[in-house]
């Protein structure tokens, strides 16, 4: 065994030597009980590398939870809880972080919802919501933070844009095209604010072990967990090669080294984080 | 940043072997490694150089090994795979890192002869076959590790020349995929780098940097500066360890976003588009 093998880590509140120490950063969907959940997390890695966190979740009590598992281990967060879709819920945010920690470094729009229905299935109204929570809010959060980056200088945003923005048929059609849209979305930031000292960056997950409250929230249905193994014959061919599920603490190093000053030459790329399930 | 600023121990484990890693960018992840806790196995032509970077890795405090090696030629490939294994037990890591640009000759294609094109392909996308051919066998049999391919912009992008180096780099992306498809069953993670211009001291780059013109044009592309090696090998070393268990058969582009910038009205630019052949028009109608 070595320390670059496919086998991933366990650790639950990890320190890598990244320093974000002085940064603030904002998570969408930062919420959620210990070990569970993606933006759980990436929250906890940021905090743990020095990061003040603010931790956005539209349920204020998963949101509580990942701040006091960061407190407890000494770090620096506080909860807001929002609707990313709503512009005024995004600038309370702006508000609340602005008092507590002044103008934000790194931004990571990590919430979503999605299902598995067909186009045949999907409703006018999940259609919409499902372009709000996935796309619109993303928009709304760089229109909010990007004005105090560009007076930085600098400034860091993360959009998860998961594997579904890269291929087709794993996913419900509103979700599948909201993410391939926000993948649009982090190459025109890129382009347009990268001169500017802004990256902009997409990481996209795939197969990883509790993707997260969000695919479990009332809004959407449980999707890509082990309840449903023949869920998606290509996520089974994947595990064929890589016998394994990710897990959420292995997605979060990557964001860390993203927001980090170690990919200060990245910018408009998308990440899988899928152990290959792209690359068959 | 500052290029001190690393993880201690992150690769501690590992025993990497960089081709191509007596100068540019194989240098500067050969430090890195170094510097994260790795054994590195410097590769290269150069005696001179090899010795040179093996002791400039030493006085970082790891242990290192030099063995020359043309990477086109198989048998000294496979050498240098066992020189490795026999001084440190073990291979974890492989980076495909050696290339060979000859931009005054490469291209367009239909002025590239034959003999530079079998040149360039021996070293350009041989090298890689023959590296991960006795590597991925050895790292196989050491549990489990990471291969890292070094491609180009110039491999996803269309150019004015150097048709043959982005043709092999654009194979490399491909071998990637294969790579990282098969030997994850032997838990090997492959990826790929897919790296824009950086400023490695190479006369050229500088020469070109500093031209009004040519200059504006690259800084454009890749708003507004090429890379320092030290972004290079961050990214490396992070692909390389444990915090990307998770990430394989991945192409990672480092080149400050040139990439989605082509369609601009600007057109893309490359560098072998700044500093081409002769001419940049070449009528094929006489």
């Amino acid at each position: 065994m070595t320390t670059s093998t496919m086998e991933g880590g366990t650790t639950a509140f990890r320190k890598l030597d990244f320093d974000l120490s002085g940064r603030t950063a904002v998570v969408t969907g930062g919420g959620g009980a210990p070990g569970r959940g993606m933006g759980r997390e990436i929250s906890q890695i940021f905090a743990a590398a020095g990061a003040n966190v603010v931790v956005v979740d539209i349920n204020p009590e998963a949101a509580a939870l990942t701040v006091n598992t960061i407190r407890d281990h000494g770090g620096e967060a506080i909860s807001v809880s929002a609707d990313v879709a709503s512009s005024e819920d995004i600038e309370r945010v702006a508000a609340v972080t602005n008092d507590a920690f002044g103008s934000v470094d790194v931004l990571v729009n990590h919430v979503g919802i999605g299902n598995n229905a067909s186009l045949l299935d999907t409703s006018e109204e999940w259609w919409d919501r499902c372009q709000a929570v996935n796309l619109k809010a993303p928009f709304l959060t760089a229109r909010q933070f990007l004005p105090g980056m560009l007076m930085k200088g600098k400034g860091v945003i993360i959009n998860t844009v998961s594997i579904c923005g890269l291929t087709g048929g794993r996913a419900g059609p509103a979700y599948t095209a909201a993410k391939h849209g926000l993948i649009g979305l982090t190459k025109n930031i890129a382009a347009c604010y990268g001169d500017r000292g802004i990256r902009c960056v997409g990481i996209a997950p795939g197969g990883v072990r509790g993707e997260g409250p969000e695919w479990n929230s009332a809004e959407g249905r449980v999707m890509g967990t082990d309840e449903q193994p023949n869920l998606w014959p290509s996520l089974r061919r994947a595990l064929d090669l890589n016998p394994r599920r990710g897990t959420p603490d292995e997605v979060a190093p990557a964001v860390l080294f993203l927001a980090s000053d170690h990919a200060s030459f990245i910018n408009g790329a998308i990440l899988p984080i899928d152990a290959g399930w792209t690359a068959v | 940043m500052n290029d001190s600023q690393f993880c201690p121990n992150r690769l501690g484990n590992d025993v990497i072997l960089i081709t191509g890693s007596t100068a540019g960018l194989g240098a500067a992840m050969a430090e890195r490694f170094a510097r994260e806790g790795a054994k590195v196995v410097i590769t290269g032509r150069s005696e001179d150089r090899g010795k040179a970077m093996r002791e400039r890795l030493e006085a970082v405090g790891t242990e290192a090994l030099f063995v020359a090696m043309d990477v086109s030629q198989e048998s000294q490939v496979k050498a240098a795979v066992g020189a490795a294994v026999e001084r440190f037990g073990k291979l974890t890591g492989l980076v495909n890192n050696a290339a060979w640009i000859q931009n005054r000759n490469d291209g367009p294609l239909t002025e590239i002869s034959a003999e530079t094109w079998r040149k360039l392909v021996s070293v350009d996308l041989d090298g890689v076959f023959y590296a991960s051919k006795y590597g991925l066998k050895a790292i196989a049999q050491a549990g489990g590790g990471a291969v890292l391919n070094m491609s180009s912009t110039g491999g996803i992008r269309g150019q004015v020349s150097s048709h043959c180096y982005g043709a092999c780099k654009g194979a490399i992306q491909s071998l990637t995929l294969q790579m990282a498809t098969y030997y994850s069953r032997y838990r090997i993670r492959t990826n790929c780098l897919v790296v824009g211009p950086f400023d490695t001291g190479e006369g050229r780059l500088r020469a070109i940097v500093e031209d009004p013109v040519k200059g504006r044009k690259l800084r454009h592309q890749y708003m507004g500066r090429v890379g320092q090696p030290h972004e290079v090998a961050s990214s490396a070393a992070f692909l390389m360890s444990a915090d990307a268990s998770f990430i394989n058969g991945v192409m990672l582009p480092v080149d400050n976003g040139g990439t989605i910038r082509s369609h601009t009205a600007h057109g893309a630019i490359n560098m072998a588009d700044v500093d081409p052949p002769s001419n940049d028009w070449v009528s094929l109608i006489d």
